[in-house]
């Protein structure tokens, strides 16, 4: 079973994305896991990763602007690295910590994005073996998943 | 009475009357006691040459004082010690006698002495020697016409006289000698408590000597180093045609000029003698590179002004006495010819004259420092008057669309003439940078010729460094005394200063004086300031200058982009509105009940809502952008419409919102029960956008698994819309921050993504455009509460 990691914000694309890789990606028995905030994916989902032996994802798809976490009364402070680039640059940040852990440093990686390559560069990304999907070219994404999964396991 | 008492008795009343003198003529009158006492027709006190000694064969006597009866003048004021009477009574020490001169192989017999027998009548003589206090030897003679009896061989009471006189002599001179110090000091310190003009002062000091001494001459020269160093003025004289020139400067020949040059005084015994050899060689080995030959031929002249003949011009002595101040020698007292005896001036006079020139200089150097401290002082108070003006000047110019920097350049040209006494002579050069120049950019001054006008000056490292480029250069300021420049003859002294600020460079201020040869110092002080002051207005209009072209530029790029932005919104307004009316009425028509809708197209139709409401949202931040009001459009609103906008509206930011937060919503329908037969007013689009942003921030900011009211309140003259959840704390003091445009809480930032922090503030003027308000009222327990209060009537 595949293993696909979601990081999306916007809820009203959750269902979108969901019914386009079931459906276009049925045959590959996937498994879709959506993390909606940043503090959740760099303080619940990596430790969780390190520290169990909770399966490895086959691929990243991630949306490049994320917010930091959802109101609660205990919810994390913001650190100093996301206060000084804002939410604008959340997913690089994501992509930055799956690229230091050695686990996760081959792990396909797929922005997911309404900025141009332009915009992502003027942002410092480093996008050394990154798919770029811009979200108005959301159908393409099956397409995509499909070609990263199959070389990564060549 | 006996010989011995009356002997005593005349010697007292002698005493007492000698006691009793308080001028320095007061030793002619004791002449004139002893002449009477001993029936003498005349006495002469003589006193030897101070220079030569007295067994040389120049030995001269000359007169101390003289009385006659009948006031005759004296015509001869000298004798040869070797070939008189007077010389024999001092060389053998005892009382000579000759009753019969013209035999008498002791007394004179040179032209002059003859002359004074004739016309004097007198034909019998007696000398006494009389032995000073310092060890001289002068000596008295008597003289007795022919009808009076001769002199007696002996003449005890002559002799008295003659012991006594030394001790009477000194006692006067030191009398007047006190006086006339009390009396300067007086004058002077009169000057200082009342602040008199130095002018009177001198004519005081003028007077007063020429009172004690009866002197023909008294000048007073004096040097102003805040002027001109090494230039003597005369600031008074009793004599002007005694004064050769008004001013004295060290390297010129002359008397006074020695005084000034070795700092010392020069002491000439007689004017008279100047033609004589060996009066000039005495007096060439007594003042080294004396150069001695005043051409005013002072016999002539001195007989002019006392309409006398000139055999009779008495001794013309003369002295010239520096005045100090501290060890520079800032002025000359010189004195000359006294009109009645004692004519001559000795050591005892120089000493006299030495403290009176010790006093005078302590007052003069008291009056320079006050008068450079008045004037510094009132050149500070004025220059900061003047700074003031400048600085208005420059606020006015900033505020023109065009600030012009050389309007206040040369405002500051004229404050510079204005406030640097004898600045003359003024430019400002500044850079040309393009070209690596200074130019002349302003100028002060009658001397400026269009040709020096025109001169450039280059700042390259290779070409010639004028004085005005290395100041430009270095940033110090440069000054020379005594210059001679070829641009400008009359110029004396010139100084250069910077006009900078920050770390730039701009020009550089020349200021030539034609009227001394230095600036004081705060005059160098005051260049400098106004030289920084300059390049500050320099530096502030460049920058006001540069603002103003970038805020004209972005003042256009504003406009370019809003009118893009204007354009974008209304290509993209018309699809969505499209779009979502289609949708609308295809849902309408498919699905008479909502309820029936499959999600995916209430998501698609919720999207549609939100997309239609963020391009109304950029159509109204464009609009308030400019500065203009929004306008409301009302039509009335019932409370069916009102409660299915309400719910809708939750509905749709509730399928944006991820269901793992689980945030609900209640619309109290009840509660709006109140709008039936009394309707709401308001502009349907613009109500829609304000609950649309409200009810937005309430499932944004609400904590999960919470519910959201909104309910209606009424409130006289107002019915309000009240959206209230729990969530993100709102603080009292973040009340009024929360509808300032881009304002977010720190708590608010974390929990949000994308989305400009307008809500609020564009829901605050859709309210004011109701004549409405908006109320957030502050978090209590963590439920914040937001109204919006319409105008109810």
């Amino acid at each position: 079973m595949g293993h696909i990691v979601v990081l999306e914000d916007d809820a009203s694309m959750h269902p979108l994305l969901e019914s386009l890789i079931t459906k276009s990606l049925g045959d590959l028995d996937l498994k879709i896991e959506v993390i909606e905030t940043e503090a959740d994916f760099r303080m619940k989902w990596l430790p969780s990763v390190q520290n169990t032996k909770k399966q490895r994802p086959d691929i990243f798809v991630i949306d490049v602007m994320l917010r930091w976490t959802d109101p609660s009364p205990n919810q994390p402070p913001r650190p100093p690295d996301v206060i000084e680039g804002g939410f604008m640059r959340a997913g690089l940040r994501c992509l930055n910590l799956i690229r230091q852990r050695p686990s996760l440093f081959n792990t396909p990686v797929i922005f997911l994005t309404t900025l141009t390559k332009k915009n992502l560069d003027d942002l410092g990304a480093n996008l050394e073996a990154v798919e770029i999907l811009h979200k108005g070219d959301i159908n393409r994404l099956p397409g995509q998943i499909r070609a990263a999964l199959a070389a990564s396991r060549r | 009475m006996s010989i011995e008492q009356t002997f005593t008795q005349t010697i007292v009343e002698f005493v007492n009357s000698a006691l009793n003198q308080k001028e320095r003529t007061g030793i002619c009158d004791i002449l004139g006691e002893i002449a009477k006492a001993t029936n003498a027709y005349g006495a002469i006190l003589w006193e030897p040459d101070p220079y030569i000694l007295l067994d040389s064969k120049d030995a001269r006597l000359f007169t101390a004082g003289h009385w006659f009866d009948g006031g005759k003048r004296l015509a001869a004021h000298d004798l040869s010690i070797k070939k008189s009477l007077a010389g024999s009574a001092i060389r053998e020490n005892r009382l000579v006698v000759a009753n019969d001169i013209a035999q008498d192989e002791q007394t004179a017999k040179t032209d002059d002495a003859r002359r004074f027998y004739t016309e004097h009548g007198v034909v019998k003589c007696q000398a006494a020697p009389v032995h000073f206090a310092d060890a001289s030897v002068g000596c008295i003679t008597l003289f007795r016409t022919a009808e009076q009896q001769d002199f007696a061989e002996q003449n005890p009471l002559f002799l008295h006289f003659c012991q006594l006189l030394p001790g009477l002599r000194d006692s006067l001179h030191h009398k007047v000698s006190l006086g006339l110090i009390d009396k300067v000091k007086d004058i002077l310190r009169h000057a200082e408590d009342q602040s008199e003009d130095p002018k009177a002062v001198w004519v005081a000091i003028c007077k007063a000597l020429q009172d004690c001494f009866h002197l023909i001459e008294v000048s007073i020269f004096l040097e102003d180093p805040s002027r001109q160093i090494g230039e003597f003025r005369l600031a008074h004289t009793t004599c002007t045609d005694y004064v050769a020139r008004e001013t004295y400067k060290e390297e010129e020949p002359g008397l006074t000029n020695w005084a000034i040059l070795h700092r010392q005084s020069v002491l000439i015994w007689d004017l008279r003698y100047q033609r004589r050899p060996k009066e000039r060689v005495l007096m060439r080995d007594l003042y080294h590179d004396l150069i001695w030959g005043d051409p005013i031929g002072i016999e002539e002249l001195t007989a002019g002004l006392l309409q006398i003949p000139t055999e009779l011009v008495p001794p013309l002595s003369f002295i010239a006495e520096p005045i100090f101040s501290g060890d520079k020698v800032r002025g000359v007292l010189r004195c000359c010819g006294a009109k009645t005896a004692p004519y001559y001036f000795t050591r005892r006079e120089r000493d006299l004259f030495a403290v009176i020139a010790s006093q005078l200089g302590q007052f003069w150097t008291k009056r320079l420092a006050r008068r450079m401290i008045d004037e510094e002082n009132r050149a500070w108070n004025k220059l900061m008057l003047k700074i003031i003006a400048l600085n208005d000047s420059v606020n006015s110019e900033v505020r023109e669309s065009t600030p012009n920097i050389e309007g206040v350049l040369h405002k500051g040209l004229t404050t510079t003439a204005d406030m640097i006494h004898g600045a003359e002579i003024i430019d400002i050069r500044l850079v040309d940078e393009a070209k690596g120049e200074l130019f002349v950019a302003s100028t002060y001054g009658e001397d400026w010729t269009e040709e020096n006008r025109q001169r450039r000056f280059s700042i390259r490292e290779d070409a010639l460094q004028t004085l005005g480029v290395e100041v430009f250069r270095t940033g110090v300021m440069k000054e020379i005394s005594n210059v001679q420049g070829l641009a400008f003859p009359r110029a004396k002294a010139l100084m250069v200063v910077p006009i900078r600020s920050s770390n730039r460079n701009y020009g550089v201020i020349d200021i030539r004086t034609t009227e001394f040869t230095r600036f004081p110092e705060y005059a160098k002080q005051m260049a400098k300031l106004l030289g920084q002051q300059l390049g500050l207005y320099h530096e502030l209009i460049d920058t006001v200058v540069g603002l103003r072209k970038t805020e004209q530029q972005l003042i256009e790029q504003t406009r370019i982009t809003n009118d893009a932005f204007a354009n974008w919104q209304h290509q993209i307004r018309g699809p969505i509105d499209q779009a979502e009316f289609r949708l609308r009425e295809s849902i309408r028509q498919d699905y008479p009940h909502y309820g029936d809708v499959p999600q995916p197209i209430q998501f698609q139709s919720g999207l549609l809502r939100k997309a239609r409401q963020a391009s109304r949202s950029l159509q109204l931040f464009l609009h308030l952008s400019k500065g203009d009001a929004l306008k409301a459009r009302p039509i009335f609103i019932n409370r069916t419409d009102l409660t299915k906008l309400l719910i809708q509206t939750c509905l749709d930011n509730q399928l944006l919102t991820s269901k793992r937060r689980a945030v609900d919503f209640h619309v109290k329908a009840d509660s709006f029960k109140n709008l039936e037969g009394r309707p709401l007013s308001a502009d349907l689009d613009m109500l829609e956008q304000a609950l649309n942003n409200v009810i937005d921030n309430a499932f944004k900011y609400s904590y999960s698994q919470t519910i959201i009211d909104v309910q209606g309140i009424v409130e006289p003259p107002f019915f309000c819309i009240a959206v209230s959840n729990i969530g993100i704390p709102l603080p009292q003091g973040d009340v009024e921050n929360v509808i300032k445009r881009g304002w977010r809480a720190e708590q608010a930032l974390a929990v949000v993504g994308e989305g400009a922090g307008i809500g609020l503030w564009v829901v605050d003027h859709i309210m004011r455009a109701h004549a409405g308000r908006l109320e957030v009222l502050p978090t209590a327990q963590r439920r914040t509460r937001i109204k919006l209060l319409f105008p109810w009537k």
